[in-house]
Formats: structure tokens, C-alpha cells, sequence
């Protein structure tokens, strides 16, 4: 039920038959957008952060990991089923029942074993990889949050003591970009945006046809 | 393999036995009771739209497609069980009528 690595998230991971639970780091991420967006007010150089980490939000690694619980205990009852359905078969000795018909049967249960193992096996790797990505997501999220943190307290320094390194090359930067500029910043970070969006289609439609077989 | 020659055996209470030990959930270890266990899908399993951000919409609405298949699936075997016990009654009867058929036959000789 518990099994696999999780990174630790404030609240801990609820498990996929309670009701309710998750969204414990929406907060992180209200944050971490708000901090970006304090930055990038004072070093406009910074609005291409805002829409990059905005898209991302609301990302819920809680219920990732749920779902990946959920599988995985699923696939453990499934092929739990068929080898049960193997095992009571085999029970009734050749003294009991020996014909053509407990041959056919024969192979209808070994069929259904087989079925019954590869719907685990699809339900195994669904739940190793919600498990990976939940763990990518909750990296991103802390990541981001260090780093917004960060951004957002030199764009403050800079802009109250009018110094620092980091403050005056984004300045700089924010001033040698024009308007229209900033706009095609914006444009080309929508266009790969949209670009990840297609590569998550892409994703989901392989991550149905070549994963799920034996879930069909 | 067995061939039509070959001696048949028909014990009809074990061949009813295996059908009813296939789908009986009182003890929780038959292959319906593990499926019926799989089938009850934890409630929030399903994603939803807002567990992958924008970017990750796509993966959540196919997982949570994939969540419908399954259980469609897991139905289905647990209701292919249930025909297999069936069809075990089916065979434990024709022996039943075989043998009435047989001993009807043997009188009237």
C-alpha cells in the first residue's frame, strides 16, 4: 500500500481509500507564484518565470500518489486472482475429474491466469510511473519555491539598497529589452509551453497504447 | 491429451466444488473476492484536472480514462468467474442426466 520512495510532503500522503486529503502544497505554490511575481514587478526581465511556473500550478503530488497506492494494490489483488483461480483448479486431483472437458477448462483457466497477470503488470507500472512523477513534482515544487524565495529577496535588497550584482545585470537586462521585445519573450515561452503540452499528449496517448493492454 | 478411449472421470461434488470455490467471497481468498477486493477502486483514484497543472492536463484526463477502463475490466473478469462456475454446473449436470439417461436405459433393457 505504502510501498515506494516518497518525498516527504508537509501532511504526509493519505491513503487512496480515505476520503478527501491532498492539496497540502498548493500553498508552497501560491507562494512561490506570488514571489515570482513580486520579482518580476520590480526586474520586469523576470515576467518569463511567472508564466513558466504558472502553468504548472496547481500541481497536487499528493493525489499522484494516491492513484500510484491505488495501483498497485490492485495489481497485487489481480494476480492474487489468478493465482487462486490456478491453485483451486489444480486442487481437483486427476481422481476426481479426468476428461475432455477438464481439459478445455484447464485451458480457459490458464487464460484467465494470463489475463489476470498482465492486468496486474499494466496496474504495476501505471503505479511506478505516477510514483516517479510525483516525486519530479514535489522536486519541482520545493525547487521553485527555494528559488523564488531567493529571486524575490535580491530583487527586495537590490531595490532598497540599489545594489548588488544579481540586482543591476536584471535591471540592465529589463533596460535593454523593449516592450515589444518582452512580448516576443513571452510569445516564444507560451510557444514551448504549448510545445510541452503536445509532448504530454504525446505522452498520454503512449502511456495508453503501449502500457495499459491488460487493463482492456 | 485425452482421447474419446481413455477412462472419464466425473466426481460431480468436486466439479461443483471448484465452480463454487471460484466466485464463494466468505473466506476472502477466492479469485472473485480478490477481484471484487481490486474492483472496489480506492475513492479518489481518480486524478481529476487539477493534479498536473496546465502542462499535464493530457496525463491526467487519460490516467482517469484508464482508471474507467479498469474498472470496466476488472468487472468483466470477475463476471467471466461467475460463467466459469457455470458452466462447471453445466458439466456436473450433463453427468447427472447422462447417468439418469443411462440407468433409464438399463431397466428398460
Amino acid at each position: 500500500m505504502s510501498g515506494g520512495f516518497k518525498l516527504p510532503i508537509p501532511g504526509g500522503t493519505p491513503s487512496p481509500y480515505e476520503s478527501g486529503g491532498g492539496g497540502d502544497l498548493l500553498w508552497m505554490q501560491l507562494t512561490t507564484l506570488g514571489e515570482y511575481a513580486f520579482a518580476a514587478a520590480i526586474l520586469p526581465v523576470l515576467q518569463k518565470s511567472v508564466l513558466k511556473y504558472g502553468l504548472t500550478v496547481p500541481v497536487d503530488p499528493q493525489l499522484l500518489h494516491k492513484a500510484a497506492d491505488g495501483w498497485s494494490a490492485i495489481s497485487g489483488n489481480v494476480s492474487a486472482s489468478g493465482e487462486s483461480m490456478r491453485d483451486q483448479h489444480d486442487s481437483v486431483s486427476a481422481a476426481s475429474w479426468q476428461a475432455l472437458d477438464r481439459a478445455a477448462f484447464g485451458q480457459k483457466v490458464t487464460e484467465f491466469a494470463m489475463g489476470s497477470q498482465a492486468a496486474a503488470d499494466s496496474a504495476h507500472r501505471l503505479s511506478w510511473i505516477l510514483r516517479v512523477l510525483a516525486n519530479l513534482w514535489t522536486a519541482w515544487i520545493y525547487f521553485n519555491f527555494a528559488t523564488a524565495t531567493f529571486t524575490a529577496w535580491l530583487a527586495l535588497a537590490g531595490a532598497l539598497s540599489g545594489g548588488g550584482r544579481f540586482y543591476a545585470e536584471m535591471q540592465a537586462r529589463s533596460v535593454a529589452l523593449s516592450i515589444e521585445q518582452r512580448l516576443l519573450v513571452l510569445r516564444n515561452e507560451v510557444l514551448w509551453d504549448l510545445f510541452g503540452l503536445l509532448v504530454a499528449c504525446g505522452a498520454a496517448w503512449g502511456y495508453d497504447k503501449i502500457l495499459t493492454n491488460g487493463l482492456k | 491429451m485425452l482421447s474419446d478411449e481413455s477412462a472419464r472421470i466425473y466426481d460431480r461434488s468436486a466439479i461443483k466444488r471448484l465452480g463454487d470455490a471460484l466466485v464463494d467471497d466468505t473466506t476472502g481468498t477466492s479469485p472473485v473476492s480478490h477481484l471484487e477486493e481490486a474492483g472496489v477502486f480506492p475513492p479518489n483514484m481518480r486524478l481529476g484536472w487539477g493534479a498536473l497543472g496546465v502542462v499535464g492536463f493530457p496525463l491526467a484526463r487519460e490516467h482517469d480514462r484508464i482508471v474507467a477502463s479498469a474498472e470496466r475490466k476488472l468487472g468483466d473478469m470477475a463476471q467471466s468467474l461467475r460463467g466459469h462456475r457455470d458452466e462447471l454446473y453445466t458439466a456436473s449436470g450433463n453427468v447427472d442426466t447422462a447417468e439418469m439417461e443411462n440407468t433409464e436405459n438399463v431397466r428398460r433393457i
